[in-house]
């Protein structure tokens, strides 16, 4: 999920930015979906996986719900939060030498 | 409905490396209107008659991680998902999920995939192991019971025990050839062509 150069799967990079507010799993789902237009729809399986792998990461972490306790949310970290921002630059780099070399050939 | 209540029982039998074949099964059942509602210990099906293609069904086995998220929030998580648990068989669990709401993965998902077929390798590897384990103590057992009768000289017991050691080990040795390592390689097989795809996109 997490390569030497620090790129983040299409799905973890919707999930960190899912989780910029608290959200419950469900929640994650729809905004991943709503996100992309519908193009990115990732399974419960797989999320959960990712869920859990960030978790023990420290990106993100499980926040109580105030109305029920059994439903978890998640939020991320500022170690998330970092990342992402690393990642955004990455990905805006990779779109500027995309452009660049594709306008000059 | 006045067929709310028929019942149909089916045997059938799927190895461990057979999940795709159960999964396809299954959902062709619901697309004939029959709707899974139990699974016995090794290959009795009931299904009860239910409007066709309502549900859609898919044999997993329940998140084992060390960390993070254990198997009950597993669990939740997956009603929150709108996806219900019809039944369970030792491990694996049957979810069930309604049609209209879109595919338990979708194609193309290669973690997705690389995910179940992980699970269910380390199940068959688990179940291996487990076998091994009971068929090893059996032998042992049986081997220190043909020394106790030979130490005391009564030899058809010893004849007994020693057969019966013999018996089990050649029973584990065919066990091995001919279910597990077949399933294990055919398992392996798929893990890597999944890995494959994955390295391709992801």
């Amino acid at each position: 999920m997490n390569t030497s150069n620090n790129a983040l799967t299409e799905a973890v990079y919707y999930i960190l930015l899912s989780v910029l507010k608290p959200m419950h799993g469900y929640g994650i789902m729809q905004q991943i979906s709503a996100l992309s237009g519908g193009r990115l729809n990732i399974s419960a399986g797989t999320l959960y996986g990712a869920l859990s792998s960030l978790l023990e990461k420290g990106w993100i972490e499980q926040v109580a719900t105030p109305c029920d306790s059994r439903k978890k949310e998640y939020h991320i970290t500022a170690e998330g939060r970092r990342l992402l921002v690393q990642e955004i630059a990455r990905l805006q780099e990779l779109v500027r030498n995309g452009e660049t070399i594709l306008s000059n050939n | 409905m006045n067929t709310q209540n028929e019942y149909k029982k089916v045997w059938n039998f799927f190895f461990i490396s057979q999940w795709r074949e159960e999964e396809k099964w299954l959902n062709d059942m619901a697309r004939e209107g029959w709707h899974l509602v139990h699974v016995n210990a090794l290959v009795r099906y009931v299904f009860k008659r239910g409007t066709p293609r309502e549900f859609i069904y898919k044999p997993d086995l329940p998140e084992n991680l060390p960390h993070g998220l254990g198997r009950e929030e597993y669990y939740n998580f997956l009603t929150e998902c709108g996806i219900r648990i019809v039944c369970e068989k030792k491990q694996w669990i049957y979810l069930q999920k309604r049609t209209a709401d879109g595919p338990f993965d979708a194609d193309d998902d290669m973690f997705a995939k690389l995910r179940i077929t992980n699970k269910v390798y380390g199940y068959a590897i688990r179940n291996m192991c487990r076998l091994l384990r009971a068929f090893t103590i059996i032998i042992i057992l049986n081997l220190c019971g043909a020394s106790i009768a030979g130490a005391t000289m009564s030899f058809a017991a010893t004849d007994f025990f020693s057969s019966i050691a013999i018996g089990v080990g050649i029973g584990a040795i065919t066990a091995l050839t001919f279910i597990f390592v077949p399933i294990i390689t055919k398992l392996r097989k798929q893990m890597n062509e999944t890995i494959d795809e994955l390295g391709v996109r992801h």
